[in-house]
Formats: C-alpha cells, sequence, structure tokens
C-alpha cells in the first residue's frame, strides 16, 4: 500500500512536471501564432511566463531514489530505495536574481532486507531532518538551485538477529532546478541531485548512511509573514 | 614368567592333539557338543552324536595314544548325551529324547558300551533339555534339566532316590538355560542356572540341604549385561568354585566366584581385556586343589580355546591349546591327578588336548600382547563398500554345497551397481557360525574391510545349540550392531529365514526362530537401525506359487528364486538407507545486517541423490567438536529440518571447530555421517 501511495505520488509530479513543461515550452508569440520551443530554444529564449517574482517561503513535497553508499547495505538491502519527505524554505536575502533560503526538511525512508548468512528478515527505518542554506538563481524559466547542510539522521534497524537504533551527524550537497508548472502559478516543479555523508559507528562496525539521492518535487510558494 | 615362544612350542610337543574323522565326515553333530570325563583306568572317555546321528563313545588312552570307538545303542531319538562318574568310578550317562511335540530326559548307567538302568527322569510335559548330572555321598544321582511348556522355562533337579522333582526356578519363569548340578561334601545339592528376572541374564543358584531349599540366590552382581554359561566343579574340600561368561559393557569375559563353607568369595577377573570376547568357560579342579578354567576367545575371524589356573590368589596367563584356524568352541575340561583332558568342537570335528599339570607349571605362560587399540575415523570407509556379514546362508549354499556366486550378495551387487554406479559386496558369510564367533569375528572384519555399510544376518545356527539362549544370540547381535556403528560402519539387520526339517516341526525349535526374530525386530527398532524382515518374506510367500518351502534348496539354505529374492528385499532397503549429505562445506564467515554481525560457520550440504525416496528423509543433524580432539568428542549440534544449511553462532571465535553431518528418516534411523570439515 505504502509503495502504491510512493507510486501514485510519483505520478502525480511527473505528470504535473510534464504538464509544466509543455505550458512552458508553449506560447502565443506576438504575430498570434501558436510556437513551440526547442529544447535548445528554451534555454535561449525567455518566455513571457515571468519566473523571476518568487515568494518567502516554499513548501515542498518530494520523492526520489536513495542509494546508500555502504558495500554491507547494498549486500543486505539489496540496493536502492524510495525516500520521500518535506521540506521548508524561508528567504533570508535577494540580490536580484540571486535569493538565499534557510532550508529544512524531514525525510523518511524504510528498506527491508536480509541478514547475509541466515537470511533472517531485516528492516531499516531512516528519519533524516536536513538543515541548510539554498542558493537559487532566478531566471525567467528555470531556477538553478544549490544547497549545503547538516543532517541529523535518527536511525533504527530490527531485526531477530539483533536490534539497533540511534542517531548519526552528517553532511550534504544538493543541486536541483525548480520549473513552473501550468497547474497553478504558486506551484513549480523541481528535479534534484543530492549527496550526503553520515557516518556512524554501532558494535564497531561503521556505517555511512550518507548517499547518493536523486528525484522529483513539487513545490508550493507563497508569502508569509 | 613369562614363556618364549620357543619354550611355547615345546609345550606343544608335549601336549597331545588328536583330531578325529572317519572316512572324512565329520563327527559331529553342529548343534551337539561332545562331553568327557576320565574313566577308572584314567583313559580320557568322550561321548558325542556323530553325523550318522549314531551316539558314540570314545576312549583315549594317554599313554599310548590309542583310541578305541564304540557305539552306544540309544537310537536317533537321542541328542545331548553327557557322561559322569560318580564317586565310586561308574560312568553314568544322560541324555534328551526327541519326538514331535515334546523331549525327555533319560539316564542310564554305562557297562561297557551297554546302558544298564536305563530311566525316563520325570515326567514332565514339553520340552525337557540340558541335563545335568550330579551324584551325593552315597552316589545316588541327581539329575538337573530344563523343561519348556506354555512359553517358560522350568529348571527341574529330580532326585533319583526320593524320585522327586522341584522345579526351582519359579518365580522366575520367562528363561532358564545351562543348568549344573554338583552335591558338596555335606551333601547339600547346589543348582546353577542362567537365567533372566528383570532385564538380562543373571547366574542364579539355590541350595538343598536334603530337607529344604534355599531361596533364589543371584550369584551375579546386578548388571544391566548379561551373565551367562555357568560351570561349575567341587574342590577337594567339597567346596563349590563357580565360573561364567559375562558382558562388562565391552566385551565378554571370564569371571569365577568360590564357595569358602560360609560365603562367597568377591568375584574373580579370569580375563579382562576389553578387546576379545572370552565366553563358554569350563571349569575344574586338578590335584593339588588349583582350579583350571578354559573357555574359548574370539578374535577376528577366528576362536580358539585357552586355559588358565589360579596360583597363589592370581590366575596365570593364558595358555592357548587350540592351534586350528577357524571357529574352536565349547571347550570340556576334564582333570584327574595331573592328568588334563581338554575336548572341544572345531569346525565339526572333535579336538583333544593332552596336558600333564606339571607342563603347565614349567611352560604354563604363553602370553600375547594385545592389539593396539586402533582408532579410525569414519571418513576413511568406502562408501560405495558393503560387507554381507552372516552364516552359511550369507555365504551362500545350495543343496548344502558352496555356491558363494549364486548367494544373494552378488545378485544384490548387479542391482546396487545398476542403481548407484561401481559398487562393491563382500561376502563375509561364515558357514555355520553363531553370533558367539559373529561377536569375536566382525572387528577384524571391520578394520579389513573398511566398508562403510555392512548387512547382518545371522542366528540361524543359534537355533540349533540349545545352550544358547535366545536372549544370548539377542544379545550378541546387539553388540555386533553396536561394534559397526562404534566403527561408523552404518548396519542394517535382516531376520533369520524359516528352515524346513525337523526343527521347524518341533515347537521348541520353532518358538525359539520366531522368538529370534522378534528380539531382531526390537533390536532393529530400538538400534534405529534398518530391518529387513527376510523371514517374513519367505514365511508369507504365495502358496499358490509354491509357498516359502519352494525357496529353500535343502532344509535352511534358500535355492536362486530365494536367493533372488533376499537380494531384492536388501536392495529395497538399501536404495532407501540414509546416505550422508554430499557437497558439505564449513566456512567461518559473519552473518551481516547493517548495524551488527555475528560471527559464525556457515555449514552447507547436499541431499545425497543416491536416496530414492526424499519423503523419508525427515531431518538432517549436525555433530560438532573442537579442532584436535577425538572422535569421541563430537556432539550433537542441531536437527535441521526442511534446509539444507545452518549457521552455528555458538562458537568461541579464537577455536576452531569440525563438523559432519548424518541424514536422519522419518523412521528415526540416522545414517553414516559426512566426512568432517573443518571450518576455514
Amino acid at each position: 500500500m505504502k509503495r502504491l501511495s510512493r507510486i501514485l505520488v510519483l505520478l502525480i509530479l511527473l505528470i504535473s512536471i510534464s504538464k509544466g513543461l509543455k505550458a512552458y515550452s508553449e506560447y502565443q508569440s506576438l504575430d498570434g501564432i501558436k510556437k513551440t520551443y526547442s529544447p535548445k530554444c528554451l534555454l535561449q529564449q525567455p518566455g513571457e511566463l515571468s519566473f523571476e517574482k518568487t515568494k518567502n517561503t516554499l513548501i515542498e513535497i518530494f520523492t526520489g531514489i536513495y542509494n546508500m553508499k555502504d558495500k554491507r547495505f547494498k549486500q543486505i538491502y539489496d540496493g536502492y530505495g524510495f525516500i520521500y519527505g518535506l521540506s521548508f524554505l524561508r528567504k533570508l536575502y535577494n540580490l536580484n536574481r540571486h535569493h538565499f533560503y534557510l532550508s529544512l526538511n524531514i525525510k523518511s525512508y524504510t528498506k527491508k532486507g536480509k541478514s547475509t548468512v541466515t537470511e533472517k528478515d531485516t528492516k531499516l527505518t531512516l528519519r533524516p531532518i536536513s538543515l541548510g542554506g539554498a542558493y537559487m538563481f532566478v531566471t525567467k524559466r528555470v531556477i538553478p538551485m544549490a544547497e549545503i547542510g547538516v543532517d541529523y539522521y535518527p536511525y533504527k534497524e530490527k531485526s531477530i538477529l539483533h536490534s539497533t537504533s540511534g542517531t548519526a551527524w552528517g553532511w550534504h550537497l544538493k543541486g536541483g532546478i525548480l520549473f513552473p508548472l501550468n497547474i497553478l502559478k504558486s506551484l513549480k516543479g523541481k528535479i534534484y541531485f543530492r549527496y550526503s555523508e553520515a557516518k556512524t559507528i554501532e558494535n564497531d562496525l561503521e556505517v555511512n548512511l550518507g548517499g547518493i539521492e536523486y528525484g522529483i518535487g513539487m513545490i508550493y510558494e507563497f508569502n508569509l509573514f | 614368567m613369562k614363556l618364549s615362544r620357543n619354550k611355547a612350542s615345546i609345550l606343544l610337543v608335549f601336549s597331545l592333539v588328536l583330531t578325529l574323522k572317519i572316512n572324512g565326515k565329520p563327527l559331529i553333530l553342529q548343534d551337539l557338543t561332545p562331553a568327557s570325563t576320565f574313566n577308572s583306568q584314567g583313559d580320557l572317555i568322550y561321548i558325542y552324536k556323530n553325523i550318522d546321528e549314531e551316539i558314540q563313545l570314545e576312549t583315549l588312552k594317554f599313554q599310548t595314544e590309542e583310541s578305541f570307538t564304540n557305539s552306544i545303542p540309544l537310537g536317533k531319538k537321542a541328542f545331548s548325551p553327557i557322561i559322569k562318574k560318580d564317586r565310586g568310578g561308574q560312568i553314568w550317562l544322560a541324555w534328551e529324547e526327541w519326538e514331535y511335540d515334546q523331549s525327555r530326559i533319560f539316564m542310564g548307567r554305562l557297562d561297557g558300551d551297554k546302558i544298564i538302568h536305563s530311566q525316563l527322569m520325570g515326567k514332565k510335559e514339553g520340552y525337557n533339555l540340558c541335563p545335568d548330572l550330579s551324584f551325593d555321598l552315597h552316589d545316588n544321582p541327581w539329575l538337573v534339566w530344563i523343561n519348556y511348556k506354555d512359553a517358560q522355562y522350568r529348571v527341574c533337579v529330580h532326585d533319583t532316590i526320593l524320585k522327586e522333582t522341584w522345579v526351582v526356578n519359579s518365580p522366575l519363569l520367562s528363561s532358564a538355560f545351562s543348568p549344573q548340578i554338583a552335591v558338596d561334601f555335606e551333601n547339600n545339592v547346589w543348582v546353577f542356572w542362567s537365567g533372566r528376572d528383570k532385564s538380562d541374564e543373571e547366574i542364579y543358584c539355590r541350595v538343598f540341604n536334603q530337607y529344604t531349599w534355599s531361596p533364589i540366590h543371584r550369584i551375579t552382581p546386578e548388571k544391566k549385561f548379561p551373565q551367562i554359561n555357568p560351570s561349575i566343579a567341587i574342590d577337594q574340600q567339597g567346596f563349590i568354585w563357580l565360573t561364567w561368561s559375562g558382558y562388562d559393557g565391552k566385551d565378554y569375559e571370564i569371571y569365577c566366584k568360590s564357595w569358602d563353607g560360609e560365603k562367597w568369595s568377591e568375584i574373580s577377573h579370569v580375563t579382562d581385556d576389553h578387546q576379545r570376547d572370552d565366553v563358554f568357560p569350563t571349569i575344574s579342579i586338578a590335584f593339588n586343589n588349583v582350579p583350571i578354567i578354559a573357555w574359548v576367545q574370539s578374535e577376528n575371524e577366528e576362536s580358539h580355546v585357552y586355559i588358565k589356573f589360579l596360583k597363589d590368589e592370581c590366575w596365570s596367563e593364558k595358555i592357548k591349546i587350540s592351534h586350528h584356524r577357524g571357529q574352536n568352541i565349547f571347550p570340556q575340561i576334564t582333570v584327574e591327578g595331573e592328568k588334563i583332558g581338554i575336548i572341544w568342537q572345531s569346525q565339526n570335528e572333535i579336538k583333544v588336548k593332552f596336558i600333564l599339570f606339571s607342563q603347565l607349571k614349567e611352560y604354563g605362560i604363553l602370553s600375547e600382547s594385545p592389539l593396539e587399540p586402533q582408532l579410525i575415523y569414519n571418513a576413511s570407509l568406502n562408501e560405495e563398500k558393503y560387507i554381507g556379514f552372516g552364516d552359511s546362508i550369507t555365504y551362500g549354499y545350495i543343496h548344502y554345497e558352496p555356491a558363494p556366486q549364486k548367494g544373494y550378495l552378488p545378485r544384490l551387487e548387479i542391482l546396487l551397481e545398476q542403481n548407484f554406479g561401481d559398487t562393491e559386496v563382500v561376502n563375509e558369510g561364515w558357514p555355520g557360525e553363531i553370533t558367539q564367533n559373529g561377536l569375536g569375528r566382525i572387528d577384524g572384519v571391520l578394520r579389513t574391510h573398511r566398508a562403510r555399510y555392512l548387512l547382518l544376518m545371522e542366528g540361524t545356527n543359534d537355533i540349533v545349540f540349545r545352550r544358547i539362549s535366545i536372549d544370548t544370540a539377542a544379545f550378541n547381535l546387539e553388540l555386533m550392531v553396536r561394534k559397526c556403528l562404534d566403527f561408523g560402519v552404518f548396519p542394517a539387520i535382516a531376520t533369520i529365514i524359516p528352515r524346513n526339517d525337523w526343527k521347524w516341526q518341533n515347537k521348541f525349535f520353532r518358538d525359539r526362530i520366531f522368538d529370534l526374530n522378534e528380539k531382531i525386530r526390537e533390536l532393529a527398532k530400538n538400534s534405529a537401525i534398518p530391518l529387513v524382515d527376510q523371514f517374513n518374506l519367505f514365511y508369507y510367500y504365495p502358496e499358490e506359487e509354491g509357498g516359502w518351502e519352494s525357496l529353500l534348496s535343502d532344509y535352511n539354505h534358500p535355492n536362486e528364486e530365494g536367493y533372488q529374492l533376499m537380494a531384492e528385499e536388501w536392495f529395497e532397503e538399501i536404495r532407501n538407507f540414509p546416505f550422508p549429505p554430499i557437497n558439505f562445506l564449513v566456512k567461518r564467515t559473519y552473518d551481516e545486517i547493517l548495524f551488527y554481525r555475528e560471527l559464525g560457520n556457515d555449514i552447507s550440504w547436499d541431499e545425497n541423490p543416491k536416496i530414492y525416496d526424499a519423503n523419508r528423509i525427515e531431518a538432517y543433524k549436525i555433530y560438532r567438536k573442537k579442532a584436535g580432539k577425538g572422535n569421541d568428542q563430537f556432539e550433537i549440534l542441531q536437527i535441521i529440518y526442511d534446509q539444507c544449511n545452518y549457521f552455528d553462532n555458538d562458537i568461541v571465535p579464537s577455536t576452531q571447530y569440525v563438523y559432519v553431518v548424518s541424514t536422519l528418516r522419518t523412521d528415526k534411523v540416522e545414517g553414516p555421517c559426512s566426512e568432517q570439515k573443518q571450518d576455514q
């Protein structure tokens, strides 16, 4: 059921993004003829849709694929898994097109696996909380963004073999692009890539909870205070 | 004092060994042992039933080596004659006479080659057998024998003057064998027998003081192992000496006890070697009040007669009496003055040996160094090799002629090769063998062939030896099974097939066959080894196809059709043996989850493809020991159901372990272990 809901969210996001991109690439020219941007002209031709006036608060839901770097993780949990979460971004400062945000996000990641020899069931749960500073370069069409921040990883691994819970600290780098969606003016789509490190030692084992994450999100922007 | 080999050979030269044969025929029927005594002229006389079913009396002169044979007119119904000399030097006989539904005991006095005053002793119904004879101070004969009726064994004692018969073993009637009788110098009548009270056989005794009988007294300490074959003698002070054979947990040993007029002595260990089975003791008293015991020691494929005498309250070194290869069994020792006569049965022949007691004292120590125990691990056994172990039926006899190439073993070998590939089946059938001999032989067979599997079928010959109880035969089979298991050999046992001779018609012997087969079935169940019920295969062979009699070539041995059926029956069981798992691997590794890992040994294996019906596999048993420890240190680690791997996490990281795994069948029969693997 959870998997289904995740897929549903992913689908909605994909549809929204594709519609947004389509709307963005189709515009009414001055001669009244409907024209379409090629990918090249998409970057080169500023459209009439203004993307410069951003609001001071952004809220984002996102989902992505999380691929933990730890080699043992791959053996036990069979590679990647889905991650989803919620972000809040508050504009701190902007200078022309340069916007700076404070970012806070909470994610959830659960993965089931089996122990390497006896194949006993095991379940890993991560609830990372990240605090970071984000930079966005606002253009008329897309907003490239970058973020750096610290992560706090509450983790829990539950198994007949052994159960462990604890926390770890780490950092992350994130890059992405925001683009408008034509569903609602305040909605934006986002694709992102994230790299993180979060090492911890439990039971004499060093585990790196960080890894590579990439995914998509949907951002709603509004003014708050 | 130890005797050198040269001196030992001198002893052999001094002693006289005679083998009696007439026209190449064996002198003695297989199931009948000779009895002997010295006559008033100092000649050794002994009596036996020959192959022509005639009772023969042989007289052997000590000095001249001359022998004379007389036929005693007792008829073909007479069996098991014994002779005893009374205090006046007269020779008495007692014997059994067998008919279809009963046997009776007779007694008479020998006068030349005639029997005078022949009379029927007691008139008890059923089967009366195993007589023994003694004489009171007035030279009146006293007789003891076994009466079998309604599945109860009674030890009967008969006073020939008062014509009174007592049953002395009541209420212990479930088993009684080997009765012995003697009268001491106070005219007390001592009766001994081996019988069963609770579990295994013990030696019991009762004494009659001419007025009343004493309570039943158990002579042997209560053990969980059988104590059998009592033999008694009266010393020159009139005191009783008793010897017997008892199992001590490792093998049969010879024990001795004496009565000093007030109490029994402590048990004296005549043998105590833990490596060879010592059985069939017989005791006599030499002229200077020295007890001498003769007995049979079984080892590997042979059994030999040895004697020991008591000197300064210590038993001498053993002296080997028989030097003929093969089975030498049932010795009788007779002493008169300095002359010692030992008579025994060897491959259906009678052997006699005279020794002077002075020779014993001079040369009488012939020791043999015991065999070093071999520590052999079962992984060294040949997985594709089977031993067929048993008697003539295993060897392959048809029409009383050897036909090993037509027996069930070569036929079985063909079946195994067709199904399993290259397979060897070794024929270790020994014609005429009883379980006692088999017990002595099996160690050598196991060591020689180093086969993984042994097919045991023995006991047919025990049936006809009335002095061997069914309990003893079953116990011997159990010991053989245990020896196999101890050696790492996986045994399967078969019931014995019915026979078609007069003994089968006779309820006494027929009951013995049924009893032994029932005990074999119990043994298979209790020992958790495969059972092949050859008896039922024969017994229930369809009448329309000729019935079981049509499967025999003679009275005892199957014909080719019978052997083929036996081979197929063996094969049906073998194809479902719990063969050891294959591809057995052990690896030291970690069982890991992300935040925890556990060190252990990952053990894996595959089911043996030779197992025909995999549904009969219930589980696998894993055993473990520490590396460098002996194989007796293996301990059960785990029983694994429905999978072929196990992770042993109960380890000390700095310690290395060795594992073996076996297959467990649904009927709880556990197969041989795989080869051992050490963690790496």
